[in-house]
């Protein structure tokens, strides 16, 4: 392999990417040339710093200010504005079916709760005991367990080096410090 | 009191409702999300702006360079994924999507602030009072050596990183720092995957070059 062939494969060297036929050749070719050598040490040297370099995190406003200008704009609905905590506020749930049984079943334990506290007063009871009994026809009820579907959890693939960049700033910080003692600020 | 326990008890069961539509939200695929928000949840949209903010925002961040900057514009990718999902098609990768529309905007950004310089000199100015806000902002357990030399070793490499041609560096910050597949990257940004690998061989290499004699 000539260093030509060698420069045109070494992003896919790097992200191995390479056949094994080829990865042999290219480290055969490495082993050999010094100059490429040296350019495959100073990109992965220096992949290693910018791999490093720290993440940034949106402001604690993001959502907040995300969901003004959506409404703004007129794309999101003010359902559900006043929700059960300020996180969940402004994104509106929908109320479908399963929404309305939650509901009256949440009413129902309401008045179950409200009644034991309570107890039932004498009038009301005698007004219960007095009722007709009506049979009500009630849907079937679906018994059918709850199944989650198989879930794929979307991954970035990143690639941690094997080090991290402080240990290589650590020996290479000759020039770093040279600057930070003698000048006292790094060249803008 | 009666009121009270009523209050109480319809908070509880839609609190306990609502954290179980977020952990179920969040053991789900990207394309299941989509699919729970186009059936009408928009809790599921707050489930895709958690998974992808900060890593949109990164990705701008480091394609332009002014934070304040990247934010608005990772805010405004938000608005046009909901305002577009409907006609998303769904046999493709939500993320994929997502980059595209972020790696646009952020091209128009680069193209808006090369015709006005004063947009560039206000980004300069923002980025330069950042650093100097005082060390202790960053770690406070470090020495101070410590912090000066990961400042400036910091800012290097973002120097560095500047310096590479625009249409370089996006390739370079989805490979390097989102770990996309070519395939993705070619995507993104409308090349073919001859034109990644082009400039993603590129940029390392001037990437490596820029910052090589800083640090001998």
């Amino acid at each position: 392999m000539h260093c030509g062939a060698f420069r045109d494969r070494h992003a896919a060297y790097i992200d191995d990417a390479l056949d094994d036929a080829t990865v042999d050749a290219v480290r055969s070719h490495l082993a050999e040339c010094g100059a490429c050598a040296a350019h495959d040490t100073a990109v992965r040297r220096a992949l290693i710093l910018f791999r490093n370099l720290p993440t940034i995190e949106p402001s604690p406003e993001f959502s907040a200010r995300l969901q003004a200008r959506l409404r703004e704009s007129g794309y999101l609905s003010e359902r559900g504005v006043g929700g059960v905590d300020g996180r969940d506020a402004a994104w509106s749930v929908p109320v479908g079916l399963s929404g309305f049984a939650s509901a009256a079943a949440g009413v129902v334990a309401a008045g179950y709760l409200a009644v034991a506290i309570f107890g039932t007063p004498a009038s009301v009871r005698a007004e219960l005991a007095l009722s007709p009994v009506v049979a009500l026809a009630t849907p079937p009820v679906s018994l059918a367990p709850f199944v989650v579907q198989p879930t794929v959890m979307a991954t970035v693939e990143r690639i941690f080096p094997p080090w991290p960049a402080e240990a290589f700033a650590a020996e290479t910080p000759v020039r770093v410090s040279a600057v930070s003692l003698t000048d006292g600020a790094p060249d803008r | 009191m009666a009121e009270v326990a009523l209050r109480q008890v319809g908070t509880r069961s839609a609190s306990v409702r609502t954290d179980g539509t977020r952990a179920r939200l969040r053991e789900l695929d990207d394309a299941a999300v989509v699919g729970v928000f186009l059936d009408g949840d928009e809790r599921a949209f707050q489930e895709l702006v958690e998974r992808y903010q900060a890593r949109l925002l990164n990705f701008v961040y480091r394609t332009i360079g002014d934070r304040e900057k990247a934010e608005d514009l990772v805010q405004e990718v938000f608005i046009r994924v909901y305002r577009h999902l409907a006609r998303f098609d769904r046999t493709k990768k939500f993320s994929t999507w997502a980059y595209t529309i972020a790696s646009n905007l952020a091209k128009n950004e680069l193209r808006n602030r090369s015709r006005n310089p004063l947009v560039l000199f206000q980004a300069i100015k923002r980025n330069w009072e950042d650093e100097e806000r005082p060390l202790q902002f960053e770690d406070p357990a470090s020495r101070p050596d410590d912090l000066y030399r990961k400042r400036h070793l910091r800012s290097l490499v973002e120097a560095s990183v500047a310096r590479l041609p625009e249409h370089h560096r996006q390739v370079f910050v989805l490979r390097e720092l989102e770990g996309k597949s070519y395939e993705e990257i070619a995507e993104i940004t409308s090349c073919n995957l001859g034109t990644v690998k082009s400039r993603l061989n590129r940029a390392r290499t001037s990437f490596a070059d820029i910052i090589a004699p800083a640090l001998r």
